[in-house]
């Protein structure tokens, strides 16, 4: 029993913190740093609840008129309600707001520096005040009946972090709830009965609008936020960016939301496209807010791409308003009488309200004045609520894009130079030749500032048109009476140089001969003389040059007159350089003159030196590269072939040594050459067989005389076989031709060896070698047939010399991997019906083929 | 018939004073270009003592000018001044194209400041461009010597320099000169603060343009006005009217300056002259205090 009733407490409990929404635990109703963020099953809710988007078409203040409400500057304050139909004031409330007036719904906000204020738009009446608890007003927003405002310290760092978000009776200032939050709040929006928190730059709480309770997170990963906004085309948020709020937001990211990128980064001062939520909107004279972008999002569906409406981004730097496409191609300017306090963007331009009561609606296509009334009052201030408003047709024409930017440019107001500075860079971008004279007319300007003449030295630099104005240019001189400076040389000669305009070399001239050109840049004009002009400027350079080669004008900077110089050694030929060396050498010349001529001459030496040198290093290298292609070509090892064919060349020198010695030994058949070939084809170490001293003397010299090709080995053995007569018994002395290598089975040479050999066939190697080695001892140096292993000396072991054994290696001849040796096919050791070399003592091992 | 002889003597000496008088005035140089004569005519006085150089020495002495020695070619310039004739232009031309340098230069042009020569003129104008504003000043001043009609107008072209010092000689130099076509240019230079202008204004104004001048009482120096009045008082040519309207002005800013200034402008003046310009600068300097009134009041 008691175990039943303890299990219906607990069931009781659990259902209980169901009931109480306990989902998430023991949770505070908003802003628990535990809320899940960025959840798409909670974020879906809160899309389908906001309304469809739309284009706003009229003003949202209860009055439905289209109306400003200020803060006015002069003394005593107060906040004052004008209609923009007629320009009447509606009514005026004696307060000395601190931010800028909110109109919502049939209420205004304001506050001082202690209270919240809300004011009647009807007749400006105080409804109800709010203290603020030291902490600072930072907007409000509203749904339906309820006002929901923040205030909050710590946006602009320091360690104190508080923030009071707030629902109020809009009429009554009767609270319905309200949160603390330990970190720092920023202006609210509502839209579809949730209200969208900013707090700690980072996360948006959804909140119900009727409860405060909180409905969804939104947090962002890769970015900060700096103000919500909702307007009838949807909530919007960010900072630089803007994203939509829909079920995209749930990502938490720019890739994964629908987003859109800053506009304008390059404008100065990093305007916004909204307010800094975070901080309060002053109430009083303030340089913030005077830099601003202005666009109004349009609805898109879900998922879509973020759209503007106008496909316009407005820039507003003081009393300068830009107009500009999405991708910041600049479309109109303006310079206003007044600087802009606050604008508002409209379906078909831009409101702006100038600090002294000059209210104006700025064509969105043209930027001509649509509507125009002087409210006739200084204010610090305005909110404005003037969709819907009544304008006029499209008015006179605008003044062109040039003309726009030329005038801010030139504006001598000193506050605005960075946004003169952006219009000078927009307006070199533009194509007009004309461009170039207006930047050089802009930079003659006396009063210019030096970041502006900085700013068209830039601009200038990247223009590709308008050159022929750079040559104009030089026309223009120092006039005292006529108060006409020098033109901007060190701007126009490089644009000159760049563009080789030789048209501008009379110019040039003229102003290198000017005395009031600036003697820093003269050095520059003077080479452009030079690198444009021919050998006509030869004499106004030899003019330059005489003038003041001993003036004390140029002693510590010789620059120029070393440049002009140059351009006479250059230019000037062979009597131009005989006149340069007198010049060196005349006692009056500026000694770093005549060092600068004399380091022409050294120079154009060394030049000539080191030209030398280098042809001559890629004449060696070129030499060495054939030389190299030429070894490359080279075979690793001459084939008998090639062997045969320089013997077959020579065979006349060597066939008179044969005849001789076959005259002596009419048995002779043939005559086996053995040597050793260098890699340039010169042979040595040279072995005969038959080696007869008299045919050895003979055959010697011829054969030391013969040149073979080239190869890459080292080194290689050669074989050659000169047969002395044909078979059958003809003797005759010939050479052997090179035939195709005849591949003999082993079988056949024991058979042609034991038919010449006194050697049995059959009888294995070993004994074959030591029958030669006998043989050739008891033949001794006679020459006879096949004793080619043992020429000269009889070897001590019967083995012989290496180069008539096999597997002996010299020099890479022999051994594994001796391809020019060793192995079928070898043609290196045999010869063509080389019967000669078969037999006892025969070099080659008997099991290799025959060529 | 002494009576006649008397009369006849009378007109003669009557006459020729006359006729004195004009052949002086028609003859009248600038005093510059006087000061140069004067200074050329006793070197042609000198020329005839044994040791002045001759034309017959021209080429020997031009020879000099290409020496190594910088005494010799300062030395070679002098006589070739001392020759005095326009045959030593083209050496001197030549010595400045080829470049000098300052000391030599400046000689040069000094020289043919001296020589005053019409043919120069051609290399002076390259001169008046040279970059050291001494160069250019000193070939304003050599232009301002020659007597040639085109003269005006090239000297003129100094008022546009970028150099003070040459323009404030130019500005001088075009008073001295007489050269009423640039005054427009006198006082468009004196307006941008060339203050030797008001001295060459005061010697061209014609009187009816002195209330141009008038305009600036008050907007310049009171040191620069005086220095335009100066010469403007002093001329003939000037009305009576004009001169009064001038030291009434004076008179209304007064001064310790004002007073010295007239009481000076009044020793011009002989003593027998009993004019009411001269009355007028009496009394002016009557009311003018010889001395700042002490604070408080007169003892």
């Amino acid at each position: 029993m008691k175990r039943a009733q303890t299990r219906a407490a607990w069931l009781g409990l659990v259902t209980l913190c169901f009931a109480q929404g306990c989902t998430y635990g023991a949770m505070t109703g908003a802003f628990d740093p535990r809320f899940p963020d960025n959840r798409a099953d909670a974020i879906a809710p809160i899309v389908a609840r906001m309304p469809a988007g739309r284009i706003a078409d009229a003003p949202s203040n209860a009055r439905a008129v289209p109306l400003a409400v200020v803060t006015t500057h002069a003394e005593p304050r107060a906040v004052a309600a004008y209609s923009l139909v007629d320009g009447s004031t509606l009514w005026t409330h004696p307060v000395d707001a601190m931010t800028r007036p909110e109109i919502l719904g049939d209420v205004v906000l304001t506050s001082t520096r202690d209270v919240v204020l809300a004011l009647d738009l009807t007749d400006g009446h105080e409804l109800w005040r709010a203290d603020l608890a030291s902490l600072a007003y930072v907007g409000a927003t509203r749904s339906d009946a309820t006002v929901i405002y923040a205030a909050s310290v710590g946006a602009g760092g320091g360690s104190a972090r508080a923030g009071r978000v707030r629902a109020v009776d809009a009429r009554t200032g009767l609270e319905r709830w309200a949160f603390e939050v330990s970190g720092v709040l920023g202006q609210p929006a509502a839209a579809g009965g949730v209200v969208f928190a900013p707090w700690d730059r980072q996360n948006i709480a959804i909140l119900d609008a009727t409860t405060g309770l909180e409905q969804a997170r939104l947090r962002t990963t890769d970015d900060v936020l700096a103000w919500v906004e909702s307007s009838p085309a949807g909530v919007f948020y960010g900072s630089g960016g803007i994203y939509h709020f829909d079920s995209a937001s749930a990502s938490g990211t720019k890739s994964g939301s629908t987003y859109h990128g800053p506009f304008l980064t390059d404008a100065p001062r990093d305007p916004m496209l909204f307010d800094d939520g975070f901080f309060p909107k002053p109430g009083t004279r303030s340089a913030r807010g005077r830099i601003r972008l202005y666009a109004s999002p349009a609805p898109s569906t879900d998922a879509g791409p973020l759209a503007i409406e106008g496909d316009t981004v407005f820039f507003v730097y003081y009393r300068y308003v830009f107009a500009t496409d999405l991708d910041g191609r600049i479309r109109w300017a303006r310079s206003l009488p007044q600087d802009v306090v606050n604008a508002q963007v409209l379906q078909t331009g831009l409101l702006t309200a100038g600090e002294r009561g000059d209210m104006r609606v700025l064509d969105l296509a043209t930027g001509t004045d649509r509507f125009q009334q002087d409210l006739g009052t200084e204010f610090d201030s305005v909110a404005l609520d003037a969709r819907g408003l009544t304008l006029s047709a499209a008015g006179e024409e605008a003044p062109d894009l040039r003309t726009a930017l030329t005038e801010i440019a030139g504006d001598p107001d000193n506050r605005l130079v960075p946004a003169r500075a952006w219009a000078i860079q927009r307006l070199a971008a533009l194509p007009e030749p004309e461009i170039t004279r207006d930047l050089l007319d802009l930079y003659a300007q006396r009063a210019m500032p030096a970041a502006l003449r900085e700013a068209i030295t830039t601009a200038l630099s990247g223009r590709t048109s308008g050159a022929e104005f750079l040559v104009a240019a030089l026309h223009q001189h120092y006039d005292f009476l006529d108060g006409t400076e020098p033109p901007p040389l060190a701007l126009i000669v490089p644009g000159l140089i760049e563009a080789e305009r030789h048209d501008a070399v009379t110019g040039l001239v003229d102003q290198m001969n000017d005395p009031s050109t600036p003697l820093e840049v003269l050095p520059l004009v003077v080479r452009a003389v030079v690198s444009l002009g021919d050998a006509s400027v030869v004499p106004a350079l030899q003019s330059f040059l005489h003038l003041y080669r001993a003036d004390s004008t140029f002693t510590e900077h010789p620059e120029a007159i070393a440049v002009a110089a140059e351009g006479i050694f250059q230019l000037g030929g062979a009597d131009g350089r005989t006149e340069l060396a007198a010049l060196a050498d005349a006692h009056t010349t500026d000694p770093a003159l005549a060092q600068a001529i004399h380091g022409l001459f050294e120079a154009e030496t060394q030049q000539a030196a080191r030209h030398a040198q280098a042809e001559a290093d890629a004449a060696a290298r070129a030499a060495a590269e054939a030389a190299r292609e030429e070894e490359a070509e080279r075979p690793m090892r001459l084939s008998q072939a090639r062997v045969d064919a320089v013997f077959v060349e020579h065979a006349d020198d060597i066939r008179g040594c044969l005849e001789q010695e076959l005259a002596n030994n009419p048995r002779l058949s043939q005559v086996r050459f053995v040597f050793i070939l260098d890699s340039d084809g010169t042979p040595r170490d040279l072995l005969f067989a038959p080696n007869g001293a008299q045919l050895v003397a003979c055959l010697q010299p011829v054969v030391q005389a013969l040149r073979f090709p080239p190869f890459r080995s080292r080194r290689q053995r050669a074989v050659y076989v000169a047969r002395v007569r044909e078979l059958g018994g003809t003797q005759v002395a010939q050479t052997t031709t090179p035939t195709a290598p005849t591949v003999h089975h082993f079988w056949d040479r024991a058979a042609r060896r034991a038919a010449n050999s006194e050697v049995a066939p059959g009888r294995p190697w070993w004994q074959q070698r030591r029958a030669a080695a006998a043989s050739a001892t008891q033949a001794g140096d006679t020459g006879h047939q096949g004793d080619a292993g043992n020429a000269g000396t009889p070897p001590e072991h019967g083995t012989g010399p290496w180069w008539m054994n096999d597997g002996r290696r010299e020099g890479g001849d022999q051994g594994a991997g001796d391809s020019g040796n060793q192995g079928a096919g070898d043609s290196g050791n045999q010869g063509a019906g080389d019967s000669g070399n078969q037999g006892a003592g025969d070099a080659t091992p008997w099991w290799l083929p025959t060529q | 018939m002494t009576r006649v002889l008397l009369s006849s003597l009378s007109a003669s000496v009557v006459f020729t004073t006359v006729l004195v008088t004009l052949l002086v005035t028609m003859f009248a140089v600038p005093d510059a270009t006087l000061a140069q004569r004067g200074h050329r005519a006793r070197h042609t006085t000198e020329a005839a003592a044994p040791d002045a150089p001759t034309l017959a020495d021209l080429s020997e002495i031009t020879a000099r000018l290409r020496s190594d020695n910088p005494d010799q070619v300062r030395e070679a310039i002098d006589l070739l001044s001392v020759l005095d004739r326009p045959e030593v232009v083209p050496p001197l031309a030549e010595l400045l194209r080829s470049g000098q340098p300052d000391p030599v230069a400046d000689r040069a042009l000094e020289a043919l400041r001296g020589l005053a020569s019409p043919a120069s003129i051609d290399v002076l104008v390259e001169m008046s461009r040279h970059r050291r504003p001494a160069a250019r000043r000193r070939a304003y001043l050599a232009l301002a010597a020659i007597d040639d009609p085109r003269i005006p107008a090239l000297l003129a072209q100094g008022l546009r320099d970028s150099d003070r010092s040459v323009r404030g000689a130019v500005a001088l130099a075009l008073g001295d000169r007489h050269a009423t076509g640039t005054l427009d240019a006198l006082f468009t230079a004196f307006d941008r603060g060339v203050i030797e202008a008001a001295i060459a204004i005061g010697k061209l104004v014609p009187g009816a343009g002195v209330a141009r001048f008038d305009a600036y009482l008050g907007q310049r120096p009171l040191a620069v006005m005086l220095s335009g009045y100066g010469p403007l008082l002093r001329r003939d040519d000037i009305g009576a009217a004009v001169k009064q309207g001038v030291v009434e002005k004076l008179g209304e800013v007064a001064g310790p300056m004002v007073r010295s200034f007239l009481v000076d402008y009044l020793t011009t003046f002989s003593e027998r002259d009993s004019s009411p310009l001269k009355r007028l600068i009496e009394e002016t300097i009557r009311r003018i205090p010889a001395e700042p009134t002490p604070a408080g009041g007169a003892s």
